[in-house]
């Protein structure tokens, strides 16, 4: 079906607007012939009756047709879109699918080689055998990164909004980071008591968190500061991570949430950075009706704001879920 | 008696260590590398719970699900899907037979694998 060479949108536009303008055009030709004859029949009125009914009955036909083709030209349309859509979906699930499989071999095997099920390893076998799984990890990492932002700008992701206790949130992806937290010796509040719960996609809320608290533990050096904190205005709920951290230089500042960019003082501390998180995590906060900003100094910290709506997030369908980073730092 | 685990997935790398794993748990393992192999390995053989993939040659894992939930033999054995598909049609399409359990290979490492399906048969 999909194989044939089909009409671009745009072609079929044409196509269907031309048809409703030959159709408006014929019904005004017809209506001026018409009036032209009733012109010059004006003696009898009975037949004038019958010609002005005949007008109205071709001009209302006219316009049927007019309206039949516009209806027919949209739901080709659309149709045509949705078939589009689907072909998308289609192609980003068969590419997550296809390019999962081979760092899933990866893994397993690497897990079988580790676990001693194949054999002892020696200590430097081991060694290796754990550069290569973190490395897998890494491009699985890269994998789900590369398919949220294409979730993200198809629109094929869905919303699933459901009552959300943010604190729990803040409180669950805190625990996923306090092992580097401990090993940087760095000290970390959160700050979320009393915030009402709001209705939103736990997932997404989920995957902005662990960006940006992720990378707060990232780019802060041992002994430094991170405090998580919560607050509720009528209207939203604002979430702020401030950290002692690295700062993002003044002249770079504009580009913290381009796709693939990454500050040279990020790239140092963590070169294994794919520099998508924080535009996924914006693009997220707004596709739910919140917004996300910094404040920042260099060498000094920064400071991460963003908004979820307290109420009034809707669900939207579509055939993903964004997917979560299992190793956030 | 150990519980037997029905694993139909068509990487056979991915068989091979999911299958290995497995046993050295305990379980009796039956594999399938298909849909079709699935569904009559599953028919003669009635495991404890199936771990199935989706996207498969021949017949995949979504219509060897369905067809055999419409047998009277195949409604009730578990199932835990096991794909890289994300795709909420399909996770949805699986709730709707009665599998709650939709697992991203890559997001699982074999141990939790095992986890998983040791949680499953304690629900029971």
């Amino acid at each position: 079906m999909l194989e044939r060479r089909k009409l671009s949108i745009r072609e079929k536009l044409l196509l269907g607007f031309g048809g409703i303008a030959t159709a408006i055009f014929i019904t005004v030709i017809y209506v001026f012939q018409a009036l032209n004859t009733l012109k010059t029949v004006t003696e009898v009125d009975g037949e004038i009756l019958a010609i002005q009914r005949q007008i109205i009955f071709i001009a209302a036909l006219a316009v049927a047709a007019a309206a039949a083709i516009a209806i027919a030209v949209i739901r080709f349309v659309t149709t045509e879109m949705q078939v589009m859509d689907d072909q998308k979906i289609e192609f980003s699930a068969l590419t997550s699918h296809q390019l999962r499989t081979p760092p899933t071999i990866i893994k397993y095997d690497t897990e079988i080689l580790l676990s001693g099920d194949a054999g002892q390893l020696t200590r430097k076998q081991q060694q290796y055998m754990r550069e290569i799984e973190h490395a897998n990890q890494r491009m699985i990492d890269i994998i789900h990164a590369l398919l949220n932002v294409s979730r993200m700008e198809m629109g094929t992701f869905s919303i699933q909004p459901q009552e959300v206790d943010i604190c729990a949130l803040v409180r669950s992806v805190s625990n996923e980071v306090r092992p580097v937290v401990r090993e940087k010796h760095i000290i970390y509040t959160v700050s979320c008591t009393r915030i009402p719960k709001i209705y939103a996609d736990p997932r997404l809320a989920r995957i902005v968190l662990q960006n940006v608290i992720g990378n707060a533990v990232k780019y802060t050096e041992n002994g430094g500061k991170i405090t998580v904190s919560a607050y509720a205005s009528e209207r939203d709920l604002f979430i702020e991570v401030t950290d002692t951290g690295c700062g993002i230089p003044k002249e770079v500042q504009a580009h913290v949430f381009t796709k693939l960019f990454r500050a040279d003082n990020a790239r140092l501390l963590d070169p294994e950075g794919t520099g998508l998180g924080l535009y996924i995590a914006r693009a997220i906060a707004r596709n739910v009706g919140g917004k996300m900003w910094f404040e920042s100094v260099e060498g000094k910290g920064s400071s991460f704001f963003f908004t979820l709506p307290r109420k009034g997030l809707r669900n939207k369908a579509g055939r993903s879920q964004l997917a979560i980073d299992s190793t956030m730092v | 008696m150990a519980k037997r685990i029905l694993i139909v997935e068509d990487e056979e790398t991915l068989l091979r260590a999911l299958s290995e794993k497995l046993a050295r748990e305990g379980f009796e393992i039956y594999e399938a590398l298909n849909g079709e192999e699935g569904l009559q390995m599953a028919e003669t053989k009635k495991p404890d719970l199936i771990l199935l993939d989706i996207i498969m040659p021949r017949v995949d894992g979504m219509k060897m699900l369905n067809e055999m939930r419409s047998v009277s033999w195949g409604k009730k054995i578990p199932v835990m899907i096991l794909s890289n598909l994300s795709d909420d049609k399909k996770v949805a399409e699986s709730q709707e037979q009665g599998v709650n359990e939709y697992l991203i290979k890559t997001d699982w490492s074999l141990r939790e694998v095992v986890k998983k399906v040791k949680e499953k048969f304690v629900e029971e």
